[in-house]
């Protein structure tokens, strides 16, 4: 026997102990992993088809610039002064029959179900035959009717107002859900934290009321980038860089072309997420499968819809020849320079976006995801906007960068006869000149948004090539184009 | 008598083991996170020249991701929009720093200052358009004492604290729990202090005296930072120099006023000025820059340019500039005393004989040890190559462009903008003047001691003809 | 052997010892629950004097129920227990060694106080818990001091009665004398606290008393401490008494009438340096149980014992002060209080060499050494310093599992690697306590 030697019930003890460490271990294992599931762990819902995955699904916007759902959903009953109709609905947002959120809204779960932007939201657009025609919702067209700023502004609006308090919010959510002790608890804490981060937005984006408003269908890309990524004081940058929101069908080919209207982007996986950022996501929240499966998706299988009703085939086919030897150099995809950048100098369309993207910009879009291996390493500040291929051209009036120019018809007349003022948001087909109706101030009590082409940023000029065509052989362009 | 077989011993070596352990894994991690070198590789040496590193990191450099947040922390600190690049810091397309800054792994990533920051010319030939930068130029656009200040400003908020930055950290980059610890209790409340005391030791003789706007520098940083000689309140404000062709300035006399002999200590001596240490100093990288520089070829003028008159212009250098200015020049690359070139003086009394012999005798133990320091009493007449852009003129940039240069000192422009890299074709030199000059540049005004413009009359007198013919021969330089 | 000088005897002004060799004071729980003594108790005692150890220093005798510090150890609190230590004496004077029983009181180090004694609080000098284990105790009156300083003058009168060969106050070690006498525990503001005189006045109150009751002629030696390390263990306690006040005060108790001192140190039992050597905190572990109920703080101190990952820290905190001295810890300080006295001085802590006790005893440091545990080893040590061992073939290892065991078990030695780690060996060499018995066949 020696010193070491342990009495039959202390060996004992010590089995015990080994047990009992392994118990409280796994208890408290067990606390941890509720814990981070609870506040930690990000769940999104999850879209096995994949057109379910591109409207709903989320692509990582939530964790940090999301909304609680509950107080999503009770903003509209609380403020419906702050906007135009009733609902979201009332700002352009798609509700497909049945489905809780617009087209556009992902929800996921970290402590609380939150809600955010995804890719959706501005790259799915409507289209109707008529007044009295249900619309058809196409994936990856522009979002024609969604009107950005002012959900921004909804939404911030109502976190400036005064009754926008913990014991206003849960008493509402209380009219849809029953909320038990713990959860009141957390959306009181959710209702000053949405508040605050709201407020900050609306610092952040002030300098955006000085500038003229988006309307449907557009979006100052990078001014936003610049506060809210960069915090760059925008009272001494007195740029505009609105933009009509871009198709995003059939990207295969477009690998390797300067993306961006200015062109300053020759990276489709930079491009994507750098449009996520714009969309709420950050580099840490960014959630790269999914945005992984809808990029997979719009490179290789999504494409834009043909053109639905019937064309001149003559007509077309006259068209064809006009294009072939005017536009499609720039314009197709065989085409010498298609996705090259035109010189503002030779194409002379409004500067104001070329210019909003400036070096300073460029520069630091350098630091964005740093220290992950997809740094954005491909920004470069050009010196004038981008040719784009003009596959399903006939959903993605208006046109220009700027969205300026109302119908194709229009893009063939010369600067001074293309209309001065039109409305946009409107989703019915134009037939006969190309894009959409856009000499209709409201529909049935909506009021569609007033373009005014001068003001800054919303020139009509340049893009002159095909003005001084003969008439028919406009007509014949036209039909032309839409077929592409 | 001892008693250590008893089972109390046993358990005693196992416990100094397991101490043994722990202390071996924490000086590894120590090691690891704080010392650990991974020496970069360049695809060239003028990747090295823009991104590498002189051996700044170590004694000055910022945390990698303290210095990615202070722009975005504290953009009220900055002169405009852009970051680092308000304070003229030139970005290439895809880098991850701008030129003049290096990322270097010692433990952490920290980044650091080098050569390219201040000896690289930016230059735009349209307002929108994006720069073009040319690698051992002058710069036109960088403050690096502005760069300094931001630092000490950021430090001294209060929102420079572990909260607050790991917040701004966080929206970026989600670190390791290491790392995390790592930059909340070590990393930032440490730089904030050694910031507030480098403002304090290093740089209390800023305050007192004129700015040195973009482009500028003087010799305190030598004098006072690195051999810690008492401030003797002299004020040298100087442009920066070009450093191309530096095989043809052998035997000359280095730096405006010709204070070391020889390029190989006016490099390292630089290194040190830009936060090197002795012993932190990159001698092998430098030594690799200085052997490129030798052959660094300047610039050509990438504007129009009137042959005929160039060729007026050629007659007119040769006769009246040549001695002083061009290869074969009896007096290229002397010291002109300074009561001859009549330039300002603030700059020849800011070295005195006292700063050269203790440069001298600095890092005397260290193989690469200064010997060819000295005082001079005037200024050195530089080859011209690439005099296009190496605006604006004499040495201490108070001259906006050649054309005002050619002009008597009653007609030279008294306040002007520098900062603007915007060339100006008309009068050879970047735009200083103008709306956009304003908002972008600094507010030059030769009334302000060691900005004065006099001096360097010659040429002035020449008919407005020849001026222009001479000036149209300055830029084939 | 003649020129040893550990076998000359040693002249106090009442005794002469055949040599220098005193067995210290110890004992196990051998004797009667209520005190009354028992054959094993006589058994233990006479192991030693067989041994040949010139005297026997009883271990503490409580001079009241109250002051006890384990039950199971006789005492002399009445006169009903004079027959038996009548008995004992005999029995160690028939092997010519003298035997002195310690007078004792617990104070508050009360171990485990018995059920006389449960719902009572022990008697100190102080009404702050006890700081290891927590003990629970009331400061004294006047009137329980004078009575307690009766206490130990009726028991020194019983003893002599018992034709005893004197006795020895427990003044060292933390117990209630060192509960006075020390500026660590000592808190009052009467004339029994506060300066060293007034903390001293207890003992020199028993010392006269005791005088006083047994007269001039009878041989009465104090245990002291040399320096008390109250911050051995407890870093943030005070310091306790030093050197120079130990000095002091054994000035003093040879004005008062002692006859020799003894010097100790600790001011708790058992401390880090006292018995110097090891914490057998294992064995700790199997009979610390004994104490839970005493205290207010033992239950927190059982996890450190029971829990393996705790144990280092607690042996950390024992550990801590300890140096590598075993054997003559106490020897520099009994050397310093010796250059200030006239009568003769021992000292204990880890004796066991030969060689170095003839050093000690020639160098001045001391007059005798008293041995306890190395005895307990080694009972016949004496006798195998007669046959010319410099230090026994089994010597004891100083690893305290026999002071560990003592609260709950028999004492004896139980460190079984001194027993080629047969642990029956062990156990039957403890149990010979009790042979042999009164009962049993002849």
């Amino acid at each position: 026997m020696t010193d070491n030697d342990l009495t039959p019930v202390e060996q004992t003890d010590r089995q015990h102990d080994r047990r009992l460490i392994l118990i409280i271990g796994f208890l408290l294992s067990l606390a941890a992993l509720y814990f981070v599931k609870t506040f930690l762990l990000s769940e999104p819902v999850v879209y096995n088809d994949i057109t379910q995955h591109f409207k709903y699904g989320s692509i990582g916007s939530e964790p940090v610039n999301g909304i609680p759902y509950w107080i999503w959903k009770v903003l509209p009953e609380m403020f419906p002064e702050k906007l135009p109709g009733s609902g979201y609905a009332s700002l352009g947002f798609i509700y497909e029959p049945g489905k809780d959120l617009p087209i556009g809204i992902s929800k996921r779960r970290l402590t609380v179900d939150r809600v955010g932007l995804n890719c959706a939201v501005c790259h799915t657009g409507t289209v109707r035959e008529s007044a009295s025609s249900p619309p058809r919702i196409v994936l990856g067209m522009p979002a024609n009717t969604v009107q950005l700023q002012n959900y921004v502004r909804f939404l911030t609006d109502c976190a400036a107002d005064g009754r926008f308090t913990a014991d206003n919010v849960v008493r509402q959510i209380e009219t849809h859900i029953h909320l038990n002790f713990i959860d009141r608890l957390i959306y009181r804490q959710a209702v000053w934290l949405t508040r605050e981060g709201l407020l900050q937005r609306k610092q952040l984006l002030a300098f955006m009321d000085t500038r003229p408003d988006w309307g449907p269908g557009r979006v100052d890309t990078f001014n936003p980038y610049k506060a809210t990524q960069f915090n760059f004081p925008m009272q001494d940058d007195p740029t505009v860089g609105t933009t009509d929101l871009p198709s995003i069908w059939n990207q295969k080919p477009r690998d390797g072309m300067h993306l961006h209207w200015d062109g300053d982007n020759t990276s489709l996986a930079e491009r994507d997420k750098s449009a996520a950022l714009g969309a709420g996501v950050t580099p840490v929240s960014i959630d790269l499968r999914s945005i992984t499966r809808i990029e997979d998706w719009i490179r290789n299988v999504l494409q834009p819809p043909a053109y639905p009703y019937p064309v001149n085939a003559a007509l077309a086919a006259k068209g064809a020849v006009i294009y072939k030897e005017q536009c499609s150099h720039c314009h197709a995809f065989e085409g010498t320079d298609v996705g090259q950048v035109t010189a503002l100098s030779e194409i002379n369309t409004d500067p104001s976006r070329l210019n909003s993207f400036t070096y300073e910009l460029a520069a630091n879009m350098n630091t964005l995801f740093a220290g992950y291996p997809y740094r954005f390493s491909h920004f470069q500040k050009t010196t004038g906007y981008a040719n784009v291929p003009l596959d399903g051209v006939w959903l993605r009036g208006p046109y220009l960068h700027n969205g300026s120019v109302p119908s194709l018809r229009d893009l063939l007349d010369p600067p001074e006869s293309r209309p001065k003022v039109f409305y946009r948001g409107c989703n019915i087909l134009d037939r006969e000149k190309g894009g959409f109706v856009s000499d209709m101030p409201e529909e049935n009590g909506n009021k569609y948004f007033r373009y005014d082409t001068t003001l800054p940023g919303n020139g009509n000029g340049g893009h002159l090539y095909g003005t001084r065509l003969a008439p028919a052989d406009k007509e014949a362009l036209v039909e032309y184009l839409k077929t592409l | 008598m001892s008693s250590s077989q008893t089972s109390g011993g046993k358990s005693k070596r196992r416990f100094v083991a397991g101490l043994l352990v722990i202390v071996g894994v924490l000086a590894f991690g120590v090691w690891y996170k704080f010392f650990r070198v991974v020496t970069v590789k360049y695809d060239s040496v003028e990747e090295e020249f823009k991104y590498g590193s002189i051996g700044t990191e170590s004694p000055t450099g910022l945390p990698y991701w303290i210095w990615i947040v202070l722009p975005r922390m504290f953009p009220d600190k900055l002169p405009g929009p852009g970051g680092y690049v308000a304070l003229g810091a030139s970005w290439e397309a895809g880098h991850e720093l701008p030129i003049g800054f290096s990322k270097m792994t010692i433990g952490f990533e920290r980044v650091g200052m080098n050569c390219a920051g201040c000896h690289t010319t930016s230059v735009r030939t349209n307002p929108n358009d994006p720069p073009k930068f040319y690698l051992g130029g002058p710069t036109s656009r960088f403050r690096a004492q502005d760069y300094a200040r931001f630092l000490f400003a950021c430090a001294h908020d209060p929102r420079f604290n572990s909260d607050d930055m790991m917040n701004a950290i966080g929206y970026s980059y989600k670190l390791s729990w290491i790392d995390s610890l790592l930059y909340r209790y070590i990393l930032i409340p440490q730089t904030r202090r050694a910031l507030l005391k480098s403002e304090k030791v290093d740089y209390y003789w800023m305050p007192e005296r004129p700015d040195w706007g973009p482009g500028r520098t003087d010799m305190n940083p030598f004098q006072r930072q690195v051999l810690k000689l008492p401030d003797d309140h002299t004020i040298g404000s100087t442009d920066m120099m070009p450093i191309w062709k530096e095989r043809t300035h052998e035997g000359m006399f280095h730096h405006s006023d010709g204070l070391n002999t020889t390029l190989v200590e006016s490099v390292r001596s630089a290194a040190l000025a830009a936060g090197a240490t002795k012993d932190s100093i990159n001698i092998a990288g430098l030594d690799r820059i200085q052997a490129w520089l030798l052959d660094l070829p300047s610039p050509k003028y990438p504007y129009a340019i009137n042959a005929e008159s160039a060729a007026r212009g050629q007659h007119i250098f040769e006769a009246q500039c040549a001695s002083c200015h061009a290869p074969g020049g009896a007096r290229l690359g002397n010291v002109i005393p300074v009561t001859e070139v009549g330039t300002d003086r603030h700059r020849v009394d800011h070295w005195p004989q006292s700063s050269a012999d203790a440069f001298n005798h600095y890092a005397q133990n260290y193989p690469w040890a200064f010997h060819h320091f000295r005082s001079s009493n005037g200024y050195v007449t530089y080859p011209l190559d690439g005099l296009w852009l190496r605006g604006p003129y004499l040495h201490n940039g108070s001259v906006p462009s050649l054309a005002d240069l050619l002009k008597p000192v009653a007609d030279r422009p008294t306040i002007f903008y520098r900062g603007y890299d915007l060339f100006d074709q008309q009068n050879v030199g970047f735009v200083s003047a103008g709306p956009a000059a304003q908002q972008e540049g600094f507010r030059y005004d030769t009334s302000v001691p060691g900005n004065g413009n006099q001096g360097h009359v010659y040429g002035t007198d020449l008919a407005p003809e020849s001026k222009r013919d001479l000036l149209e021969y300055l830029k084939t330089l | 052997m003649d020129k040893d000088i550990i076998f000359q005897p040693l002249k106090f002004p009442n005794l002469t010892v055949k040599n220098r060799i005193f067995r210290s004071n110890i004992s196990g729980r051998f004797d009667n629950y209520d005190g009354s003594g028992s054959y094993a108790r006589i058994n233990w005692e006479e192991k030693f004097a067989k041994g040949g150890v010139g005297a026997i220093l009883s271990s503490f005798t409580p001079v009241h129920i109250r002051g006890r510090i384990l039950p199971n150890y006789a005492t002399i609190d009445r006169d009903e227990r004079i027959p038996f230590w009548r008995e004992l004496g005999k029995r160690v004077h028939s092997h010519d060694c003298k035997f002195i029983m310690q007078l004792s009181h617990s104070g508050r180090q009360q171990d485990i106080s018995g059920i006389e004694n449960f719902f009572k609080k022990s008697l100190s000098s102080t009404s702050k818990p006890e700081p290891i284990h927590g003990f629970l105790c009331q400061a004294m009156t006047r009137e329980e001091i004078h009575q307690t300083v009766q206490d130990f003058a009726d028991g020194a009168r019983r003893a002599r009665l018992a034709g005893l060969d004197g006795v020895e106050l427990h003044g060292a070690n933390g117990y209630l004398i060192t509960q006075f006498l020390s500026s660590a525990v000592n808190d009052r503001s009467d004339e029994y606290g506060g300066s060293l005189e007034n903390r001293a006045r207890f003992v020199l109150d028993i010392l006269r008393a005791i005088r006083k009751e047994v007269g001039k002629d009878f041989h009465v030696q104090v245990k002291t401490n040399g320096i008390d390390h109250s911050d051995a263990v407890l870093f943030w306690g005070k310091k306790g008494n030093t050197l120079d006040e130990a000095v002091q005060v054994t000035r003093w108790m040879e004005e008062a009438g002692a006859d020799a001192v003894h010097i100790s140190t600790g001011s708790s039992f058992p401390h880090p340096l006292n018995p110097p050597g090891d914490f057998p905190i294992d064995w700790t572990y199997r009979t610390y149980d004994a104490l839970l109920a005493s205290g207010i703080y033992t239950f927190s101190r059982y996890i450190f014992f029971r829990y393996s990952a705790l144990r280092p820290l607690f042996t950390y905190l024992w550990n801590r002060t300890k140096g590598k001295v075993v054997e003559g810890i106490n020897a520099d300080a009994a050397r310093t209080i010796k250059q200030n006295l006239k009568i003769p001085v021992l000292c204990t802590g880890g004796f066991q060499t030969a060689s170095y006790i003839r050093k000690v005893i020639n160098e001045g440091y001391c007059d005798a050494v008293s041995i306890a545990r190395s005895l307990v080893a080694n009972p016949d040590l004496p006798q195998q310093f007669v046959a010319g061992k410099d230090l026994p073939d089994r010597p004891c290892t100083y690893c305290n599992k026999c002071l560990v065991n003592a609260p709950k078990n028999p004492l004896g030695c139980y460190e079984v690697s001194r027993f080629d780690g047969d642990y029956d060996k062990m156990m039957r060499e403890i149990m010979t306590v009790f042979e042999p018995s009164p009962f049993a066949a002849d």
